[in-house]
């Protein structure tokens, strides 16, 4: 369950964001960007940040998570190529030394706010 | 009003663990993060380690257990500079992260400590994703798990430099096809280097002292 702990982190980092932001009256939607390498079960995810964000000007925020495949470039021949299951060599020249270019990231890209004098819908 | 961040959600534990890192290469400690599956014989492996080179060098180790200080007793008893984090009253976390490591270092006497093993908690999933702030990451898995296990915790055995295949004195006993499994962990991480060992009877453990040893020159060679 890292689920717990990424959304601990969300909350702490979005927070933090939001310091030096004037009239803030919540938060409406997270965008992250979660690399297929791990694994990540976005229910679990969902469920431990409602938990997380209870009580902060995150609640009730909505997490858009979007999958990144993983993307890799072939070192000897350089084709660039998706990766089928997880197997990390290259489909044209069967080389491993291969370079992932995408899909280990775990990024918090933005979000987007209410302010105060805005109703947000 | 959309607001851009672009911040990596682990950065604050990734930061930790670089600090972590350079800390103990400093002091001239190689610290091993130990990762498996519970019952794969983890900590067996380093009680065998300390036993062959304890004579030569000084030992700490972390442990990781959300219950229980068992292992932390088993390290004790060898003489072994040992920490207990239980994080069972903290949520039962899954795995360590180098906030707890940094707190034990600094409960700890690490004055002329030469090796430093973090048991991480036993689980192939959340200890993957949070750099401890090690030198050398060793994922162990033991021949009863079976040879599909990388395809399976993919990320364990990609963020793994070498990988123990403990239990191998079991193998008369199992239908664990070993070829598979090193065709499987290469196609997953083709760097991993990989050491069949059976604690128990102590064949190929000299080949996992050896990689210890030559990780530490490395490792005190690039600290002068």
């Amino acid at each position: 369950m890292h689920e717990l702990t990424l959304a601990k982190n969300i909350v702490a980092t979005v927070s933090q964001s939001l310091e030096g932001i004037k009239d803030v009256k919540r938060v409406k939607s997270i965008k992250l960007k979660v690399g297929r390498i791990h694994v990540l079960s976005v229910d679990a995810l969902d469920f431990c940040f409602k938990l997380m964000s209870k009580g902060t000007p995150l609640e009730g925020a909505e997490l858009e998570v979007q999958e990144v495949p993983l993307t890799a470039r072939c070192e000897r021949c350089d084709e660039e190529f998706e990766l089928d299951g997880y197997l990390f060599v290259c489909p044209r020249c069967g080389s491993p030394e291969i370079k992932v270019i995408r899909g280990e990231e775990l990024l918090i890209e933005s979000f987007e706010i209410v302010k105060e004098d805005e109703d947000g819908d | 009003m959309e607001i851009k961040v672009l911040k990596k959600i682990l950065e604050t534990n990734e930061k930790m663990a670089d600090e972590n890192r350079r800390f103990l290469r400093e002091k001239g400690i190689l610290c091993v993060n130990m990762m498996s599956s519970p019952g794969s014989g983890k900590s067996t492996i380093i009680e065998r380690t300390v036993e062959k080179l304890g004579d030569r060098f000084k030992f700490g180790v972390i442990e990781g257990d959300i219950q229980t200080t068992l292992d932390a007793e088993r390290m004790a008893r060898l003489g072994v500079e040992t920490f207990q984090i239980n994080t069972g009253p903290f949520g039962g976390d899954c795995h360590l992260e180098a906030g707890w490591i940094r707190a034990a270092l600094n409960e700890m006497k690490l004055d002329g400590l030469d090796f430093l093993f973090i048991e991480n908690i036993g689980n192939l999933v959340c200890p993957a994703e949070f750099d401890v702030g090690s030198h050398l990451n060793a994922v162990v898995l033991s021949t009863p798990e079976g040879e599909d296990k990388p395809l399976k915790y993919p990320l364990m055995f990609r963020v793994s430099h070498v990988m123990l295949v403990n239990k191998i004195d079991l193998l008369p006993h199992l239908d664990m096809d070993v070829e598979a499994l090193r065709k499987n962990v290469l196609g997953v991480n083709p760097g991993l280097k990989i050491i069949e060992i059976s604690a128990k009877t102590g064949q190929g453990i000299d080949r996992w002292i050896e990689l210890l040893l030559a990780e530490r020159e490395k490792l005190t060679g690039e600290a002068k």
